[in-house]
């Protein structure tokens, strides 16, 4: 009897293993505030919808904020549009990949009615999203940046964001003596001269690398994708050539070019010793120090001005200069508004289509996106400034139409998958046939 | 009449007593395990309404993932290692914190409080110490093997891993060789006394076999955490450098919800459980067969 009561425990307790597994519980949720107001509306949504949309003021809907430097801003923006609209909205916010987040989610039938997701994410959750194509910001840019999908637009794009080399001129000037005009260095021979400059100067290695999974694949080796003729066609070619194994990648030039300012940056690399211990916060510390005078990343980088507003963007020197490369910056619309069509009442979905046109048209919408959130709009309407030195830098490849094609339709898995290949290149654990080999190999399983 | 009351009467009890217990029990793990295995028979992709039913072909798929297991073998590694590391950790400080020496209780309350904070914050908190910490130390001090980072080598990451996971548990394992070691009767200690023991000879004779059943639970335990590892596994390394400390709990994990393949996934995570329930038994039954043959 003792035995058997033993083995139904271990057997109980092995069990939850498996729910353990199944059932991730690690969300960084901070809904308990506005819990009781807003579960009491969605009970009488429930029960009485059309009082609901008679009296208008009792919509409530949810909001998920995926950009963990826009938490406050978006919090205060709630507050705000309550005043003026009505409306309540419930901003909720996520570090986990969203994918994952919103596929959980969904599991559990309870999805948010604005969801920001990366571009990826609306095609794998097409089938649960409003069409928004009869939307009047269509016209003003959100065919040109929106997703679409079989000619129907399914995604608001929030904002564009750039990616690139980050230079603090300021830190190269105190070494140099001379201004620093970006245009100067952007050939692999010039940067490298200046890289060498500056070590000479006192700056002991110049370049801060990260180790991230999506700054080492999905922006620094997404080049790879990006920069094959400007165009969401070439660049689809190209990701199927990949697949079909026609292309041999130690034959191409683009990969060779990146791969080779890749070394060179790697060579200067303040993480250099050991690359792969390289902590982000640590290396935003280094930049806006004046450490380091340069930093792949991208606009997103708001933490910096703290000794100068000297810094901007720049594209990455290479060998190659074929479709503008080192002329044009990569950019385009990442992050995107999406909202739900299964879960959300027709009110609530409503509610959301006169959020995205509020961002859009009223004076409070645009200040928050440009001022408050200092986000580059993608909307040609919208004629306010962004003040940030990162965005304005950012904004002028915008302006002279210099923009690279940002080619996001990437697997989910490319970042783990590519970003260990690429780590491992990184540490001097194989070399660039082998990453190659293994790269080739990633994109023909997938077909 | 009068037997249909009385089982009626000890209906009611069961259910009142049983009853809650049972009802949680069933809806947080029978049915979401049922489930997990239908899906296993789907090519679901995590995200769709449509599940469409795709027979046995995902245990077949199961074998052709190299991957996983290369991620099941190093599970095997690490719990292995572990294993013996908490077990033997956590006896010899049960042993020293009831040998009598001065303030005791205050080295169980020591030993047992890294138990008490979550995996991933401790996950977080070793991270700065293996990658800044020591690393600031083994530079200053010029240690070589201290001066980088141990998270960006394979192996000295897997055995952060293990230094870490011996840390938090062997402080509950340690209170329940306390508990066996306070368990063991005192005449019997006596009487290897007088029959002329030293103190080794006590322990290897008279202790160890009167503290059978704590061995089979602590090992026991110390398994089945060490299989299920995650929140470690996600916060010390994140399966870094390039995936190489990747466990099997969050291989599962990533196929499922970040290569979108939850069927596959779901069928790895049933894998991954048989595995560990087979060890667990196997355990637990040859610890039992020695504790019965040695009382």
């Amino acid at each position: 009897m003792k035995k058997m009561s033993c083995l139904g425990m271990a057997a109980v307790i092995t069990t939850m293993l498996l729910a353990g597994c199944g059932s991730n519980q690690k969300e960084v949720e901070n809904e308990s505030k506005n819990a009781p107001e807003s579960a009491e509306v969605s009970v009488e949504n429930g029960e009485e919808p059309e009082a609901a949309s008679e009296s208008g003021e009792e919509v409530s809907i949810t909001l998920l904020n995926t950009k963990s430097e826009l938490v406050d801003q978006f919090e205060e923006m709630a507050k705000e549009y309550k005043e003026q609209t009505g409306v309540n909205i419930e901003v909720v916010f996520t570090s986990d990949v969203v994918g994952t987040h919103l596929a959980e989610r969904y599991a559990s039938g309870s999805p948010y009615t604005i969801m920001m997701v990366d571009r990826p994410d609306v095609y794998d959750f097409q089938e649960y999203l409003l069409d928004l194509s009869g939307e009047e910001w269509i016209k003003d840019g959100g065919s040109v940046y929106g997703v679409t999908i079989d000619g129907k637009v399914y995604s608001f794009p929030m904002l564009i964001e750039s990616v690139g080399l980050l230079y603090n001129a300021q830190a190269i000037e105190d070494v140099t003596g001379k201004e620093f005009v970006w245009s100067d260095y952007n050939t692999p021979e010039k940067f490298q001269a200046l890289l060498e400059e500056l070590t000479a100067g006192g700056m002991e290695k110049p370049v801060a690398l990260n180790k991230e999974d999506w700054s080492l694949a999905n922006h620094f080796f997404g080049q790879l994708y990006n920069q094959q003729g400007n165009s969401a066609e070439g660049s689809q070619a190209f990701v199927d050539g990949l697949k079909s194994g026609e292309i041999q990648l130690m034959e191409n030039d683009r990969f060779n070019s990146l791969m080779d300012s890749f070394d060179l940056l790697s060579q200067y690399n303040i993480n250099g010793a050991d690359p792969l211990a390289a902590d982000y916060d640590m290396n935003n510390t280094y930049f806006a120090e004046g450490d380091v005078a340069f930093w792949y990343n991208g606009s997103w980088v708001t933490e910096v001005y703290d000794k100068t507003d000297k810094i901007g963007m720049m594209p990455l020197p290479q060998k190659d200069d074929a479709d503008g490369a080192n002329e044009y910056l990569i950019s385009g619309a990442s992050k995107t508004l999406v909202i739900d069509q299964k879960y959300s009442t027709p009110e609530q979905q409503q509610a959301a289509k006169d959020f995205l046109n509020w961002l859009v048209y009223d004076e409070a919408g645009q200040s928050f996106m440009v001022e408050d959130c200092s986000i580059i709009p993608a909307f040609a309407n919208i004629d306010k400034k962004v003040s940030a030195p990162i965005s304005v830098s950012a904004q002028s490849f915008i302006q002279n139409n210099a923009t690279e094609f940002w080619y996001q339709t990437i697997p989910g898995d490319h970042g783990t998958q590519v970003g260990a290949m690429l780590q491992k290149y990184m540490s001097g654990n194989i070399d660039r046939a082998e990453f190659a080999g293994e790269v080739e190999k990633y994109w023909q399983s997938l077909e | 009449m009068k037997k249909k009351k009385k089982f009626m009467y000890k209906a009611l009890w069961f259910t009142g007593f049983a009853g809650p217990a049972v009802i949680c029990f069933s809806l947080v793990m029978l049915v979401p395990f049922l489930y997990g295995i239908y899906l296993t028979l789907t090519d679901w992709n995590g995200i769709s309404a449509e599940k469409v039913f795709v027979g046995m072909k995902n245990y077949g798929a199961i074998f052709l993932d190299t991957a996983f297991w290369n991620s099941m073998g190093l599970t095997v590694i690490y719990s292995a290692i572990s294993v013996v590391l908490i077990n033997v950790m956590a006896f010899g400080l049960a042993y020293l914190v009831t040998s009598g020496i001065k303030g005791q209780n205050f080295f169980r309350a020591g030993f047992f409080t890294p138990n008490l904070i979550g995996g991933l914050v401790l996950g977080y908190i070793w991270q700065f110490v293996f990658s800044r910490a020591m690393v600031s130390a083994g530079q200053n001090l010029h240690i070589g093997f201290l001066s980088s980072s141990w998270l960006s080598d394979p192996i000295k990451a897997m055995a952060a891993l293990i230094i870490v996971s011996v840390w938090q548990n062997s402080g509950f394992m340690m209170l329940i060789y306390i508990a066996g070691l306070t368990g063991v009767p005192k005449e019997l200690v006596e009487a290897g006394v007088i029959d002329g023991c030293e103190k080794r000879q006590l322990l290897r004779y008279v202790i160890l076999p009167q503290m059978t059943s704590s061995f089979v639970i602590c090992l026991f335990l110390s398994i089945t955490r060490c299989f299920m590892t995650y929140d470690l596994n996600l916060s010390l390394t994140d399966g870094g450098p390039f995936g190489s400390t990747q466990m099997a709990s969050m291989y599962v994990y990533q196929k499922a919800f970040v290569s979108k393949n939850y069927g596959l996934g779901q069928t790895e995570a049933v894998m991954l459980f048989l595995v560990c329930a087979g060890v667990s038994l196997l355990q637990v039954w040859i610890g039992k067969r020695n504790e019965e043959a040695e009382v």
